[in-house]
């Protein structure tokens, strides 16, 4: 049922870059190996029986909770300026402020 | 004069304390942070000393004006705590132990945290923890493990090991902690104090730094099951702000605990799968012990299966890693959290984004990129989607076993706390620790930990006890029942 | 062109006219008459919709009111329970680094437009799916560095994903206007294109013609003028088989159209092919809608363009055309009605004028009726001045020009520019002696049997009234002089 997935440090590589993670040549290799280790662990799922379960991704299943489409801004600071603002990293012109991007 | 924080231990006891007179809201919470900086246990990252004092000072106030502690509109009035540094305090900075934003400061609060305050507790800090929350030892944190709070060179068990460490060694009256798979029982359990997961949706999960978000609870970490009950009722109950909260009011825990229950009525659930060896001999025996006392009392002790729990740790680490892969993502560096110089000169965008995260720890690391891997496309249906299914499978267990039982009894963990460093190197291993704690996540019930003895070095043994989903009330009883025993 | 067939499939992303954003209590839009360039950056955002550790989602009720208006607006089945799903990728206007959309599971699936175009042939295209989503901040590029702005970062979307049924780049335009016709007319889109509440992406492949296997296609993103669109589409399929004719192969891009000079243009930020790595959101639960509360909806629904564009034709005559451009937009639509229901204009000539002078005034500018100066009295007046004879044909046309640019009641336009035709014979009778008189050769003529000539006469008359003559009365007029 499952096809056998090749588990190799160019997968490694690809991964992290898709996760945006740096990794070294060491860590490559050690994730590599870790990475197939938990794998193997975890291909014992494989072996259950799942025809007909639905895959479950919540514990409740309640009504659908909503609210009312009536505004509540939040607050600013002492400037009046966003409080999301407020420890940036880089700002600028009320903006985050980021490396061109091309 | 005796430390205060050492000699008014409960917040009972404190409330009694400070009707009578013995210590003021003020005087304990410099007695308090008195201890912390002495203490070399490493389980605060923040110290909120200037905004503390001003609440107990506030408190003080209020109680030199009214006479007594205003317990029915404020049940927490006056009594010290700590938070996990997961959960967000507006103003004061919050970190998850992680470099990647040990600059973070929140422009809002957290609901639990904020109802907490009203009931007019005071906040002394924000406590080590495992890196995001990933790690059952406290050795993961990027500023340092945290120390078992009696045995030297052992570890505290994590992720929630500051706030297990603080309680025990008085530097805090209680402390709130978070549990994806075991992370406050299980500290609970190595540090002898009591620990909570509610029932998933139990406690608002906003303003709770996302870790694993169809895993995650708050839950408490104190020195008895009615300081606990107490901190409940506080915090629990609907949340608008949290969809995954449910919708029901606020628990009465401390009301029910009242009651003792009739043990000639209670089957007690024993899961035969969780005894194919593995147990130390001390936990072994201080389970049987447990179990014993339980049947002296009049309850029947009923084995039952639970087939598929052999796979929870499997299942757990797909979907937390998978769910902790996208919660992660925010951590860009873009609108808060650490920048590293060389960032701001990246020439593309993927390696501006590459430098910033550079600062999350290994373990991190290594679950986000598991993560991403079992959702990418290709492996999805493998890996995720076959989780998910299992882990209904896992839920499906416990709802049988209920039909039979009204509480299951088991050892929080395999063995006591282990020393630095003996388990970290191994990730499997570390997992394996979790087997007991981490089925009671994926089903979404409440269980709790609660000190049933020690080993032969003194080491703190915890017992589990899991209800059905919403049964506090009923799991407070019997866990404090057990816990007063004779 | 006629050894390639093209393949076009169109995306549009919806803006819905909600007070709040998807997930947040901020603001979705600014106060009325405001500009979205007039909020102050990053004013209307939380920690929520700024993605900041621990918040979390909350669905606005009003969000799936006009999703499910859209679904059964086109036809669409209403998907009862449906999920929300997380899109995984990086970028600096998508704060969460995911974006909550819906994925294998979507509020609305299979639905239809029926197009009427310009030669009056009828073309269904089928709507796949339409689903709720978030939009993303944006991002303004400086030199040096990029600033991000995340007022509409959170903001709801629908997405209306057509099937690849368009095979011309006017099937592409009409059916994003019959879209826009109708998202506009039942009040869940406002309708402003230059401020993003409407934008397409189109998907255009070619294939030889009659081929079953579709080419490879490229994206053209964001075009957000029905022009810009059709002029993209048509360079895009030239570009294609250019490309395939000179024996290259298509690759399978984003590209953006450049209005200035009428290309689409690789982006060049290099994107690897995504992978999304798609999963139900952990924290929103699934949505479950009562099919009563659907219902409701359904009899509740305003009149639709299509049903009023029938009507218009049925009752007041005009040419389904013609209807179809009047209910084009809900502005358009109510524009007519009160100048033809309230102001008593006759509906005729009051299309005519809309679906030429004012459409043609529009498209120019690429605005919105409700953006111009033009008022139902305006178009009232003109008709009206224009039946009645005090205005010609030609002068009303300078009208509306007038009143497009000022506004300005008709009557003073009229005054002010002298634009009152000469309809009094007693006033037109010197102007007529005196060209009679002044060609003798053409009245000779005439009168032997070139009855033609009477277009000349008529010409000459108008020249020397400086145009003001009543050209509908001349005929008669100088028929009469000629055969005394």
């Amino acid at each position: 049922m499952q096809a056998p997935i090749e588990v190799n440090e160019a997968l490694t590589r690809k991964i992290s870059d898709l996760a945006r993670i740096q990794l070294t040549d060491t860590e490559v290799t050690t994730f590599t190996t870790q990475l197939k280790d938990i794998l193997a662990y975890v291909d014992q799922l494989s072996e259950v029986n799942v025809a007909g379960v639905e895959p479950m991704t919540h514990p409740l299943d309640p009504e659908t909770p909503t609210r009312e489409d009536i505004a509540a801004p939040f607050e600013t600071d002492a400037e009046g300026k966003p409080k999301v603002l407020l420890h940036a990293p880089e700002k600028m012109y009320d903006s985050f402020q980021v490396p061109p991007i091309l | 004069m005796a430390q205060s924080n050492l000699e008014f231990k409960t917040i009972k006891k404190i409330h009694e304390a400070y009707n009578a007179k013995k210590v003021s809201p003020l005087e304990l919470t410099q007695d308090f942070f008195k201890s912390i900086k002495a203490s070399k246990h490493n389980a605060y990252l923040t110290v909120c000393e200037e905004r503390a004092l001003g609440q107990a000072k506030a408190a003080t106030q209020t109680l030199s004006k009214s006479g007594k502690v205003p317990s029915d509109q404020f049940p927490l009035f006056g009594i010290p705590l700590g938070l996990k540094d997961v959960l967000t305090l507006d103003g004061v900075r919050t970190t998850c132990a992680s470099k990647i934003i040990e600059n973070y400061i929140p422009p809002y609060t957290a609901t639990a945290v904020e109802r907490l305050e009203k009931a007019g507790s005071i906040t002394l800090g924000k406590l080590n923890m495992d890196e995001f929350a990933m790690g059952g030892s406290n050795e993961n944190s990027a500023f340092g493990p945290v120390l078992h709070p009696t045995h030297e060179g052992y570890v505290p068990g994590g992720s929630s090991g500051g706030s297990a460490t603080a309680v025990k060694a008085g530097l805090c009256v209680a402390a709130l902690g978070t549990d994806t798979g075991g992370s406050v029982r299980l500290p609970a359990s190595y540090c002898g104090v009591v620990g909570l997961k509610p029932t998933y949706g139990r406690v608002s999960r906003y303003g709770l730094v996302a870790f694993a978000s169809s895993l995650d609870q708050i839950g408490p970490l104190t020195h008895d099951t009615e300081d606990a009950a107490r901190i409940l009722d506080v915090m629990s109950g609907h949340d608008p702000k949290d969809s995954t909260s449910a919708a029901m009011p606020k628990s009465q825990v401390l009301k029910a605990m009242t009651t003792a229950p009739d043990w000639s009525k209670v089957k007690i659930g024993v899961p035969k799968e969780y005894s194919v060896g593995g147990l130390s001999p001390d936990v072994e025996k201080s389970l049987q012990e447990s179990l014993k006392w339980f049947e002296k009392k009049g309850a029947k002790l009923i084995p039952i299966s639970l087939p598929h729990t052999k796979y929870a740790v499997a299942i757990y680490y797909i979907v937390a890693v998978s769910e902790a892969s996208s919660n992660l993502a925010r951590f860009d560096g873009v609108r808060f959290g650490v920048r590293p110089k060389d960032a701001d000169q990246s020439p593309d965008l993927p390696t501006f984004y590459k430098r910033v995260r550079s600062n999350f720890g290994p373990e991190v690391k290594r679950r986000i990129i598991l993560g991403t891997f079992a959702l990418s496309s290709g492996y999805y249906d493998a890996y995720y989607r076959r989780a998910c299914q299992v882990r209904r499978l896992v839920k499906q267990d416990f709802e049988k076993a209920f039909s039979q039982v009204d509480v299951i009894i088991s050892p929080v963990s395999p063995s006591t706390a282990f020393k630095l460093g003996e388990k970290s190197k191994d990730p499997i291993k570390m997992y394996l620790n979790d087997i007991f704690t981490i089925p009671v996540n994926l089903a979404g019930l409440p269980a709790m930990s609660v000190p049933c003895g020690q080993d032969h070095k003194g080491l703190p043994i915890g017992l589990q006890f899991t209800t059905p989903a919403f049964q506090e009330e009923k799991l407070f009883s019997m866990a404090h029942a057990f816990e007063v025993r004779t | 062109m006629s050894e390639f067939e093209a393949v076009i499939g169109l995306e549009v992303h919806c803006q819905l006219a909600t007070d709040t954003k998807i997930f947040c209590g901020c603001k979705a839009r600014p106060e009325g008459g405001q500009s979205v360039a007039d909020v102050g950056a990053n004013a209307n955002t939380c920690p929520v919709c700024t993605g900041h550790p621990g918040t979390l989602p909350v669905l606005n009720k009003k969000v799936l009111e006009y999703a499910v208006r859209a679904g059964l607006a086109t036809g669409c089945q209403i998907r009862l329970k449906n999920v929300f799903a997380r899109k995984n990728y990086f970028y600096p206007d998508l704060p969460k680094g995911y974006q909550i959309s819906q994925y294998d599971l979507p509020i609305c699936e299979n639905g239809q437009l029926n197009l009427t175009l310009k030669d009056g042939t009828t073309k269904q295209v089928h709507i796949q799916r339409i689903h709720m989503e978030e939009d993303a901040g944006k991002n303004v590029h400086l030199s040096d560095f990029s600033l991000v702005n995340l007022n509409r970062a959170c903001v709801p979307l629908i997405e209306i994903v057509s099937g690849p049924d368009m095979k011309t780049s006017e099937e592409a335009g009409a059916y994003l206007r019959a879209l826009y016709a109708i998202v506009t007319s039942i009040d869940i889109c406002d309708g402003n294109m230059q401020e993003g509440n409407f934008r397409c992406d189109a998907n255009v492949s070619v294939m030889p013609k009659g081929s079953k296997t579709f080419g490879t296609r490229a994206e053209i993103k964001n075009v957000n003028s029905f022009r810009f669109v059709e002029k993209a589409i048509d360079y895009e399929i030239q570009r294609q088989i250019e490309v395939i004719k000179s024996g290259g192969k298509v690759v399978q891009e984003t590209r953006l159209y450049d209005s200035q000079k009428n290309v689409t243009q690789s982006m060049r930020s290099k994107e690897e092919a995504h992978d999304y790595r798609y999963f139900p959101e952990p924290d929103l639960i699934p949505v479950k809608l009562e099919q009563a509360w659907v219902d409701k909806i359904k009899n509740s629904m305003p009149e639709l363009p299509e049903q009023k564009k029938t009507r218009y034709a049925s009752e007041l005559g005009l040419s389904l055309y013609d209807a179809g451009v009047i209910t084009g937009s809900k502005t358009m639509a109510s524009f007519f009605e009160m100048a033809v229901q309230k102001l008593g204009a006759a509906a005729k000539p009051a299309a005519n004028f809309l679906t030429g002078e004012v459409a043609r005034l529009l498209n120019e500018e690429n605005i919105d009726i409700s953006q111009s100066k033009l008022r139902p009295e305006h178009i009232a007046e003109v008709v009206k001045l224009t039946q009645d004879g005090t205005i010609s044909s030609t002068g009303a046309k300078q009208v509306i020009a007038s009143a497009w640019k000022t506004g300005d009641p008709v009557s003073k336009i009229v005054d002010q520019e002298g634009l009152k035709q000469v309809s009094d014979v007693g006033a037109l009778e010197p102007a007529i002696n005196k060209v009679i008189a002044g060609f003798p050769q053409q009245v000779a003529e005439y009168r032997s049997g070139k009855e033609k000539l009477i277009g000349f006469f008529v010409g000459q008359v108008m020249k020397e009234t400086g145009g003001k003559a009543n050209p509908g009365m001349l005929q008669d007029l100088i028929k009469k002089k000629l055969s005394s």
